[in-house]
């Protein structure tokens, strides 16, 4: 049957123009949908990039209050991204032609040399000077985020400590676990014999999210100052860049060992079974529900874990691989900040970046909202809100030293996006400790030519 | 009436001025025509040529996601074949897409041949095995891979009770970790591939079930010897495209393992990922997307000539 065609009435023609006009509308604004900033009525709105998690957007939401109170003319939009987005595509929306006025930008991520090599990012100079941040970062930390053309191109916003074991005391009183003292486990054989006994009670070890992709190298990054010399150490931490001298090679005993230690932390049991089917998230719940005597986890996870855990909580340090190092406390400050080439208010940018990194919001928002730790020199009553478990890793670092952990440091081309593939192969039982290192070392080969 | 006359009125009537082909009132029609398919032409080219077109060219060059790429020549596709990560990507891929097919083929024909066969509550079921195909496919491979998790997850639970111990971690062994993945691409997929069976087995015509009925075939029978050698073109047409998908697919493999443990389940579509984005490799990712649409292009259009050749032979 074939059907005339049906011509349509004239307001049915109307209705479809207009559909069609609002259609193209709506899709000329998502050109500019994706930063909301802009100046209105003498007030001008900048969007600034924070990157998801309950301790970051409390950081934020606390810095832009205060912010906003001191700058009436200023109004700031805040846009939340996840740690994946900040580490992967964030770099293309940061290098477009309408990006957010501050943007997160991880100092370990090929993102960061990406942007660097390109132009597009603004030199931070100004906010620098202005905070005397060269100073108040130490040399380690201002050095290192410092760019190869001897400017700063980023600020550093918060450090942590990380590859903390936490551990259930009531779980390691009835197994009959002697808490180690200082803090320290001070062999692998201690540890064997703790998770041994945990086992017993019907309980597992050592809680790590094997999946998430960055749990199982943190534990490398404790372990390979016990494993190797300061000079090795340095090294590694440096030498993905051509103008270093390779004086370490990661299939020196200095790096294998430590790997070999992880290696035999999995022979002996001491993960959760199904570890590496297990995002961090699921093993901290596991751990707050008391089916798990310790986890691998950070100084910001101390509040949480005392919302549920109340007082039966406490920490320790991976046993060293030499038998005479002493475990330091790991540490990380790569998260930046930064501010497009392309942003539409860099002036405003500047004076957000430069009021982020005052004393005032550091004590207020960094470390009193978000419970983080400061990057920057600050008096020890900063930090007298803090939980007292990051209180006494505080005074540990104080004591006995921080690490900057190697995957925190070097690219992560090298560092944690390469290596934590090979960590899991091995785990799973398809790549010895000889194979990783020896693609380690080729793989600095390639990371050295193009830096 | 003459013979000549009774041919004559059965014809059809002739329309009196039908232009021929390439005549100038054919041409105002040509046009038309032509305009109307050219805002669908244009969005297929700036959707799909576009897109082909700069991936082919980011293929062989160095490019960082930022900036001007760097022109390389054919050195992408070379440094392919040199490094067996992509070769074991292959691999793995074709392995899940061969699980995650023939799971829901055989189980949406299964499905189908008993919802045809008249069990009472069809349109339920019908329903039912859809549902899980409208599911985000993020949210199922995040709920499959909880489920999977010893001791606590749901598979295990159930398992347990069962007397079949609660303590399985397929997703943590390398070497099953790709068969709960591939499981819960087929409970996701089987949905759709139902549907489309369904459709084929409802136009069998029933009379050709009561001949076999009377012959005395038993459903079985009547299932291998009519039903199947019937829907062979939907199956066809349904494998194929279950196979396109289930290898290009990116997210299930994701959400569930990561392309873990170390690289067990990395598929091509999570190695394009990983090197274009955590590595910014964009000319290698490129290189192995070009290679990779261009095997399933060649699968795709012998799976459409098979499909086509038997229903014409039908």
């Amino acid at each position: 049957m074939r059907h005339e065609p049906r011509t349509l009435p004239r307001r049915r023609v109307s209705a479809v123009i207009a559909g069609a006009a609002l259609t193209v509308g709506t899709l000329a604004g998502c050109g500019n949908s994706g930063n909301l900033a802009g100046s209105s009525g003498g007030v001008t709105t900048i969007t600034v990039q924070q990157q998801a998690g309950d301790a970051n957007v409390a950081t934020i939401q606390s810095a832009v209050k205060l912010f906003e109170a001191a700058n009436p003319d200023i109004k700031v939009n805040i846009q939340i991204i996840t740690v994946d987005t900040k580490n992967t595509t964030n770099a293309n929306v940061l290098s477009s032609a309408n990006p957010p006025d501050v943007g997160v930008v991880p100092t370990n991520s090929p993102s960061y040399s990406q942007l660097v090599k390109n132009h597009k990012l603004l030199s931070l100079q100004s906010v620098w000077s202005a905070e005397d941040l060269k100073s108040r970062y130490g040399s380690a930390l201002a050095s290192a985020l410092t760019a190869p053309d001897g400017n700063n191109y980023v600020v550093s916003v918060d450090s942590v400590y990380y590859s903390i074991a936490y551990y259930n005391p009531k779980l390691f009183q009835q197994a009959g676990i002697s808490v180690p003292a200082d803090h320290r486990i001070t062999s692998a054989n201690q540890l064997y014999s703790m998770v041994g006994a945990l086992k017993k009670i019907g309980k597992q070890g050592l809680g790590l999210g094997g999946k998430s992709g960055y749990a199982a190298s943190w534990m490398l990054d404790a372990l390979l100052p016990t494993s190797a010399s300061t000079a090795q150490v340095n090294n590694y931490l440096t030498s993905w860049q051509s103008a270093v001298p390779e004086t370490a090679k990661y299939t020196d005993p200095a790096f294998t060992n430590a790997v070999q230690q992880l290696s035999d932390f999995n022979a002996h049991g001491v993960y959760q079974d199904g570890f590496l089917a297990a995002d961090t998230p699921a093993v901290e719940a596991a751990f707050e529900s008391g089916d798990l005597g310790m986890t691998i986890d950070g100084s910001w996870e101390a509040a949480s874990f005392r919302k549920v855990m109340g007082d039966n909580l406490g920490w320790l340090l991976l046993p060293p691989v030499n038998a005479t190092a002493k475990t330091q406390i790991t540490a990380f400050a790569g998260d930046g900040m930064g501010i497009p080439a392309n942003a539409k208010h860099p002036a405003q940018a500047e004076k957000f970046l430069e009021f982020y990194m005052s004393e005032q919001n550091m004590a207020a928002s960094v470390i009193k909202a978000g419970g983080n730790l400061a990057p920057v020199f600050m008096p020890s009553s900063a930090y007298s809100g803090l939980d007292p478990l990051v209180q006494q890793m505080l005074a540990d670092g104080k004591a006995n030293g921080v690490q900057s952990g190697w995957t925190s440091t070097v690219p992560g081309t090298l560092g944690q996006s390469f290596f934590d593939p090979l960590i899991q192969s091995m785990y799973a039982g398809q790549a010895s400790v000889a194979g990783i290192s020896a693609k380690l070392q080729a793989q600095l080969a390639t990371t050295r030519a193009g830096n | 009436m003459s013979t000549a006359q009774t041919t004559n009125s059965l014809a059809p009537p002739r329309t009196p001025a039908e232009p021929k082909r390439g005549t100038p009132r054919r041409r105002p029609r040509r046009l038309g025509t032509a305009l109307a398919l050219a805002p669908a032409g244009l969005l297929i080219l700036a959707f799909a040529g576009y897109p082909l077109i700069e991936s082919g060219y980011l293929s062989l060059t160095r490019w960082g996601g930022i900036g001007s790429p760097t022109w390389t020549g054919f050195s992408n596709y070379s440094g392919l074949f040199t490094d067996g990560t992509v070769a074991h990507a292959a691999l793995v891929t074709v392995e899940f897409a061969v699980l995650a097919t023939v799971g829901i083929v055989v189980l949406a024909t299964a499905l189908a041949a008993t919802v045809s066969a008249g069990v009472k509550g069809r349109a339920f079921y019908r329903v039912i095995w859809f549902l899980p195909g409208i599911a985000p496919v993020t949210a199922v491979g995040i709920f499959w891979s909880q489920a999977a998790v010893p001791q606590q997850g749901a598979v295990n639970v159930v398992l347990g009770w069962l007397g079949l111990g609660d303590e399985h971690e397929w997703l943590a062994q390398s070497s099953t970790a790709i068969y709960p993945t591939a499981a819960a691409a087929v409970w996701a997929g089987v949905g759709f591939a139902f549907i489309l069976i369904l459709g084929a087995t409802e136009q069998i015509d029933v009379s050709i079930y009561e001949a076999a009925k009377i012959d005395g075939a038993s459903r079985l029978r009547q299932f291998f010897a009519i039903t199947l050698p019937l829907i062979r073109p939907v199956l066809a047409i349904t494998t194929m495209l279950e196979f396109v998908w289930a290898a290009n697919g990116f997210t299930m493999v994701w959400a569930m393992t990561g392309g873990g443990p170390g690289t067990a389940t990395q598929t091509l579509p999570v190695l394009i990922y990983v090197k274009a984005f955590q590595f910014t490799d964009f000319g290698s990712a490129s290189a192995m997307a070009v290679l990779s649409g261009a095997v399933l292009l060649v699968l795709g259009l012998i799976g459409l000539r098979l499909s086509n050749g038997r229903e014409t032979s039908r």
